[in-house]
């Protein structure tokens, strides 16, 4: 097989802050493929954006600290790089799919502004295109992220927009880079249903038609399965579970993603189960071995230590010592 | 309306709009019809689902029925009184009867207040124990949502989001009302968290012999909630009916769409959705709804008829209303 596209190894992040070192990612192993759509799942405060603030290096330090581990992009280590070079692979390599589509839009240049801003400072080639050449880029791109009428909205300007429609255009804007890891932060949690759905099936659209990488980093499970071939669920710091969508949403493993899987509100009304009991831990002094210990029903003395992610499938393992061959 | 004991709020033909001024003179150049025309009412013991979209009118609604605002026209009825009014003019007798849980607890809890001192407020303001009884009383109210009682002492900022809405729950029910407003209590917080106070909710509704009006935008949560379900869209019902025949028979188009688009998590959720029905474009902006039905432009079964003439909540079969032309 070829070598994944990205890869993080084992990575520790600590945050010095007064009053001690949150110790927040726990040792965290996790690779996209080429052409992979990856999904990252976990509630608040598991280290989901943590980790991809680390990965993209923009995280601050100090007070952030990476005592152990590695993060691989394209075969060369994020960690060792100069911040010229990591600039460099920002936007032209990697780019990003923001949260909050309103306040990721400058309100106060119209779309095709920036649009054409990020057209100018990316692209693989560096060579300059003429204004009308990058208007016709951008327009390009609005069409094919089908916005009607772009004329119009490369003249609009942010608050013109309805909130599907912003969505849409930092999508493109994330596709006008030519990059071949995209990351999606929550992409979908300010939008409403009917419109989620427009936004998940075009962003799958993209992705496949490119061939490109994406990341989606989420809570909500039911957009994972919808969107992405392979899942990680990350609880306190820790990969706890890596499957492939499919066999993961058939037969999770790992008591924190059952208990995740049965605290979704189900159609077929079955009743709310009460979820699972406790919370997350405090990174000042988590506990020792399984971080989910002190939350799981099926806890055993081997818990104390720290469990390795253990094979029991193909693509699928599993950090629990239940599964212990 | 038919059965004053039963009903606990009628809410008939209600409408709040807010005023859009234009231009420099401020002059009045429309509305924003936030709430148009709603009516419903709520049974002694029921839990009333409030379903919509964002900018649908959900919480103009609830904050018309505790007088946060004040209706443009229409009528609520609460226990057979009238409080179309704004709040100050609602007798505290009523008001006591009438709480709400906000959606987002770490906002709507003083940072600068204890649990106590929060707790504190109704319970002096509708007088509802002596005040050497006060402390006693704090306790039993974070028993009853399951909150230790040196609780009493803490801050939000050192709560849980979970422990927050807790203590938010145990505000609404400080004065012991008999109906209370949930306005989404549980968006804000995690899966695992939401189902502990969904439970805590539902033991709460039988214990004290509550009525709920719940507001979502959650439909997997109200399958699992709700015994009645209304459907908003741009401030107007356009579907009312029991939970289980809104889920087996949905009626209007829209909410086929809504109920068509929910991302669920296993293939066997996936055979309660209706037949695929593939959601195009996006709310309108409440400003200008469009003429007509307002759902018509996004409306895949919509005919000429429909961008002309508003159609009216008609009730199809028993207790099932539903606003289309072609369904009534």
């Amino acid at each position: 097989m070829t070598t994944p596209l990205l890869e993080i190894k084992n990575l520790h992040v600590w945050f010095e802050v007064f009053g001690g070192v949150l110790k927040v990612l726990d040792g965290v192993s996790l690779e996209v493929r080429q052409g992979e759509k990856v999904g990252v799942v976990g509630e608040t405060g598991c280290g989901k954006t943590v980790t991809i603030k680390a990965m993209m290096g923009v995280l601050p330090m100090p007070p952030g600290r990476i005592p152990k581990g590695k993060i691989l992009f394209q075969g060369k280590d994020i960690l060792k790089m100069s911040s010229t070079e990591l600039r460099d692979m920002r936007g032209r390599d990697m780019s990003m799919i923001p949260q909050g589509a309103t306040e990721s839009l400058n309100p106060v240049f119209t779309i095709g502004d920036q649009l054409m801003a990020v057209i100018r400072y990316s692209g693989d080639s560096r060579r300059t295109l003429s204004k009308q050449e990058m208007k016709g880029r951008a327009m390009d791109i609005l069409k094919e992220v089908r916005i009607p009428d772009a004329e119009r909205i490369m003249r609009s300007y942010a608050i013109q927009l309805s909130g599907g429609m912003r969505q849409r255009v930092l999508i493109g804007m994330a596709l006008a880079t030519e990059a071949t890891l995209l990351i999606a932060d929550e992409p979908s949690t300010a939008l409403d249903v009917t419109t989620q759905e427009q936004i998940l099936r075009l962003m799958r659209e993209m992705v496949e038609k490119r061939s490109v990488s994406i990341i989606i980093i989420t809570h909500n499970l039911a957009v994972v399965r919808q969107l992405t071939d392979r899942t990680y669920i990350m609880y306190a710091g820790n990969v706890v579970e890596v499957a492939r969508t499919r066999d993961l949403f058939s037969e999770a493993m790992h008591p924190y993603t059952r208990g995740l899987m049965n605290s979704v509100p189900k159609l077929s009304g079955k009743g709310i189960a009460p979820g699972i009991k406790g919370m997350i831990p405090d990174y000042f002094d988590p506990p020792q071995g399984c971080r989910f210990r002190p939350r799981c029903d099926q806890v055993m003395t081997a818990c104390k230590e720290k469990p390795p992610l253990f094979k029991v499938g193909e693509d699928h393992e599993v950090a629990c010592f239940l599964y212990q061959i | 309306m038919s059965e004053p004991s039963e009903t606990i709020l009628v809410c008939e033909k209600l409408n709040k709009y807010f005023p859009v001024h234009g231009d420099l003179l401020r002059r009045r150049v429309g509305d924003i019809k936030a709430v148009d025309g709603v009516s419903f009412s709520v049974s002694k013991g029921e839990i009333f689902g409030l379903v919509g979209e964002s900018g649908s009118g959900k919480s103009t609604l609830a904050y018309a029925l505790l007088g946060i605002h004040r209706p443009t026209a229409g009528k609520i009825w609460f226990r057979g009184e009238e409080i179309s009014e704004t709040i100050h003019r609602i007798p505290k007798i009523i008001k006591k009867e009438m709480q709400i849980v906000f959606q987002d607890p770490g906002s709507s809890l003083n940072p600068r207040r204890s649990v106590k001192q929060t707790l504190e407020v109704p319970l002096k303001v509708h007088n509802i124990c002596k005040n050497r009884d006060r402390s006693e009383k704090i306790a039993a109210l974070l028993e009853m949502v399951e909150l230790p009682a040196d609780y009493m002492d803490k801050y939000p900022s050192e709560l849980s989001g979970g422990q927050q809405q807790r203590v938010g729950i145990a505000r609404a029910l400080a004065v012991e009302p008999s109906f209370l407003i949930l306005d989404e209590p549980t968006s804000a917080l995690d899966v695992s968290v939401q189902g502990k106070i969904i439970s805590l909710l539902l033991d709460l509704h039988q214990k004290l012999n509550l009525s709920y009006l719940f507001i979502t935008h959650d439909l997997s949560l109200m399958r699992n909630v709700a015994s009645r379900l209304a459907i908003m869209y741009l401030g107007r019902i356009c579907e009312i009916a029991l939970t289980s025949e809104f889920f087996e028979a949905p009626l209007h188009p829209y909410t086929q769409m809504l109920l068509s688009s929910i991302p669920v998590i296993s293939d066997e959720e996936e055979a309660f959705k209706p037949a695929k029905m593939a959601s195009e474009g996006e709310v309108p902006s409440p400003v200008n709804v469009p003429p007509g039905c307002s759902f018509h432009p996004r409306c895949p079964a919509k005919t000429d008829v429909c961008s002309r003439e508003d159609p009216r909540l008609v009730e199809v079969s028993k207790g099932h209303l539903v606003r289309c032309h072609f369904r009534s």
